[in-house]
């Protein structure tokens, strides 16, 4: 456990100290205002600007300023505060460009003074009239992230539509839609359909969108690739594999029509190998008897898939969790980091485990376990298959007790990287579950989950535990752990030796990356759901943070309130 | 200034009290139109229940919950079930049109995908886990 040094910081109180920077401090150059974005600064590590939702393309979340260290960081305080007025969680990663912060939040982008946190403008999407099916609610107003590329912000918006939006005007130059969305159930006899939750990616000449259907009736998901300049599709690959891929056989009748197996966050992508890389959820629906119970692998669900860039074909895909019959989706964002060489596919899941796998071939390498309770399995053989894994609930029958639950050892909240000290950051959490199988209902065409589950939330080995690994190793170097089951909203590491993140408890840290002290801490009100970036303007670092989102996932007393709130935070 | 207060709250009272009637008679022609039973006619059914039970799990627990007591991973719905209190008729009438919330997660209407006789089914499952305070009698001779 680490010590403890807190210093929580009131919103509007002003710390009169200011140090400047020590020795080995180096001044981050701040772009020149320019027209747009081009690929070379797409292809960046972050540094003054922050251009894509994970920092850089291999997903690291790392940022090269280092003007905020471990020295300096407690005189951290609020610059500027904008509220969005989402009514859900803002899952969005906010970007920032030439003096403006971009966010997405309830199919509306805003453009941001990141000076003074002023609106500069907002371009608003509605919905069809139409719109709903199986959990519209739990997943509208939903974004992970935008994309900047030129002079456009590209914008997926709920119904699956890309919008290109000049970066500062906020008008449109196309809205180009790609899947049928779903449907109220009242106003369609079929509900099944697509929803844009998660971001698109800018690389050159492309914008890959992630089309997911999964838990709004299992449809099956696609990556495709499409122009920047008019929204044509250019390829679009499928997470299931067809007739003639490897894993073909792995789906029994027709179950991988409704697999699922959607990619619902941004992937990372390698300029060298032209692959895209893709996480999917989980293996449709949750109950696996309609799937083969177990006895199939459900191929392209709950896995890391590759796709070819140039071609739109999938060149590999690992199943990390064959058969999915827990819920597992391995969505995380695979990161793409050099280890001993060998371009390696880094993912931290669900499962527990953060899977090592060769960027080129798809070949399993290892997984390191770093959930404190798992009992879904062993551990994984040589193979990449689990090791031990315990039976599967009967249909009907009673609930199994499995750890980590549907909320899994990771989720949705992204990880960072720092290359330099080679210390990997996890917003994990500690909590299991009552799991059964029930018998999957139909209506309007929607298979439901044909599952139930419960979480063990009293249990005291349920907890927010934020790690700090050793990314060769495995090895633990520090974890800050909370007392209440959770989610920090995401991490950032920078080259000043900092971690930034927020915890369920709303405490925004700035932590030392070395030691895990906290240097700095202030409340921001309530949860987060994404993970801060950090920016360069005149000449002072900025961190921001979005925070809004259901506190406790809606369980269990809470002390927080919903509310979306975009902080800015400087010296 | 105190008499005044107390006039205004009898007025209150009064208004209210024809507000009610009025809600009461709208709620007896709904009765009629529907043909709902006034209570559960599949009642301590088992076989009922099972198929309510397993339809509840598929449509309803996700923002249920389980347990039916409003803990659930597609929440926050805040509506615990078994402490419901307004009545079979009422329970089939927020069932069939759902309710408006004004927060994030609503009461969608099943009306038109459901059949009456499975929502009656679930009803009766609804029932066996009614604790303190629950109530799925008449709703027109509910304890108010
Ligand atoms: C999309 C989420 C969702 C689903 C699915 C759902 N409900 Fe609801 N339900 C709610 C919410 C939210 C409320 C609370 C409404 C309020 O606060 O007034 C509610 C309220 C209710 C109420 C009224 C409770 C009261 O005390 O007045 C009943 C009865 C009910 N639901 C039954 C069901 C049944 C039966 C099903 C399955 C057929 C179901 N619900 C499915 C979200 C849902």
């Amino acid at each position: 456990m680490n010590r403890i040094f807190t210093r929580l910081v009131g919103v509007g109180m002003v710390v009169a100290l200011c140090m400047a920077g020590g020795a080995g401090w180096v001044q981050a150059q701040e772009e020149d205002a320019q027209a747009g974005v081009t690929d070379s600064m797409l292809a960046s590590a972050p540094a003054a600007s922050w251009l894509h939702g994970n920092g850089n393309w291999a997903g690291h979340r790392h940022s090269l300023l280092t003007q905020l260290n471990p020295s300096n960081v407690g005189d951290l305080r609020v610059a500027w505060i904008f509220s969005t007025g989402g009514k859900t969680d803002a899952q969005a990663t906010p970007l920032y460009h030439d003096g403006v912060v971009y966010q997405a939040q309830d199919n509306t982008v805003f453009a941001i003074d990141a000076r003074s946190g002023g609106r500069l403008w907002k371009y608003v999407h509605e919905l069809p009239e139409d719109w709903g099916g199986q959990f519209a609610d739990f997943f509208t107003g939903k974004h992970r992230n935008l994309a900047i590329s030129g002079e456009y912000i590209y914008f997926l918006s709920n119904d699956t539509k890309v919008h290109a939006i000049h970066y500062k005007t906020g008008v449109a130059k196309f809205v180009q839609p790609y899947m049928h969305y779903p449907k109220a159930f009242e106003k369609s006899d079929d509900s099944n359909g697509y929803f844009g939750t998660a971001g698109p990616l800018a690389i050159p000449g492309q914008i890959i969108i992630p089309l997911n259907a999964t838990d709004m009736g299992g449809l099956p998901g696609y990556v495709a690739g499409i122009s920047p300049d008019d929204g044509a599709l250019l390829w679009q690959a499928n997470m299931i594999p067809g007739p003639g891929e490897p894993g073909y056989e792995s789906w029994p009748g027709d179950s991988r029509d409704y697999g699922g197996a959607g990619p619902w966050i941004v992937g990372t992508w390698d300029p060298d190998l032209r692959m895209y890389y893709t996480g999917t959820a989980n293996a449709y629906p949750f109950n696996a008897v309609p799937r083969g119970n177990g006895k199939y692998d459900n191929v392209g669900a709950a896995s890391v898939v590759a796709v070819n860039t140039d071609t739109g074909k999938v060149p590999w895909r690992y199943t990390v969790v064959p058969g999915d019959p827990w819920d597992y989706d391995t969505m995380q964002t695979p990161l793409i980091i050099t280890i001993d060489g060998r371009k390696t596919i880094v993912q931290p899941n669900k499962t527990g485990f953060i899977h090592y796998l060769d960027a080129a071939t798809g070949q399993f390498l290892r997984a390191a376990r770093f959930s404190d309770k798992i009992n879904w399995a062993d551990g994984y053989d040589v193979e990449g298959r689990p090791l031990n894994q315990i039976a599967l609930p009967e249909q009907g029958g009673d609930t199994l007790e499995v750890w980590p639950s549907v909320f899994g050892g990771v989720n949705m909240y992204p990880a960072a990287y720092n290359p330099d000290s080679g210390m990997i950051f996890l917003p994990a959490t500690n909590l299991g579950m009552m799991y059964g199988y029930e018998e999957v209902k139909v209506i309007s065409n929607v298979r439901n989950l044909g599952a139930t589950f419960e979480f063990l939330f009293d249990r005291e080995d349920a907890y927010e535990v934020n790690l700090a690994l050793n990314l060769k190793s495995g090895n633990e170097i520090w974890r800050d752990q909370k007392t209440k089951w959770g989610f920090a909203g995401g991490m950032l590491s920078t080259a000043g030796g900092l971690v930034f993140y927020t915890s369920q408890n709303a405490d925004f840290q700035a932590v030392d990356a070395a030691s895990g002290e906290i240097l700095y801490a202030v409340n921001l009100g309530t949860t987060p759901k994404s993970g801060p970036i950090t920016y360069m303007l005149d000449g002072k670092q900025y961190v921001v943070q979005a925070v809004g989102g259901v506190p406790g996932w809606g369980y269990e007393e809470h002390s927080l309130e919903h509310g979306n709130l975009i902080v800015g935070l400087s010296r | 200034m105190g008499r005044a207060v107390r006039v205004a709250t009898v007025v209150m009272v009064v208004v209210g009290c024809l507000a009610f009637d009025a809600g009461f008679v709208a709620q007896r022609l709904a009765h009629a139109e529907s043909e709902v039973p006034a209570t559960n006619p599949f009642s301590g059914d088992e076989k009922a229940i099972k198929e309510g039970r397993s339809w509840f799990i598929a449509v309803c627990a996700p923002c249920h919950g389980p347990r039916a007591n409003g803990a659930a991973e597609r929440g926050p719905s805040g509506a615990d079930l078994r402490v419901f209190k307004r009545g079979f008729e009422q329970y089939v009438h927020v069932v069939k049109n759902g309710r408006e919330t004004g927060r994030i997660g609503k009461m969608p209407s099943w009306g038109k995908v459901l059949s009456e006789e499975l929502i009656f089914q679930i009803g009766a499952f609804l029932e066996t886990l009614a604790i303190e305070g629950a109530y799925w009698g008449d709703s027109e001779d509910r304890p108010r």
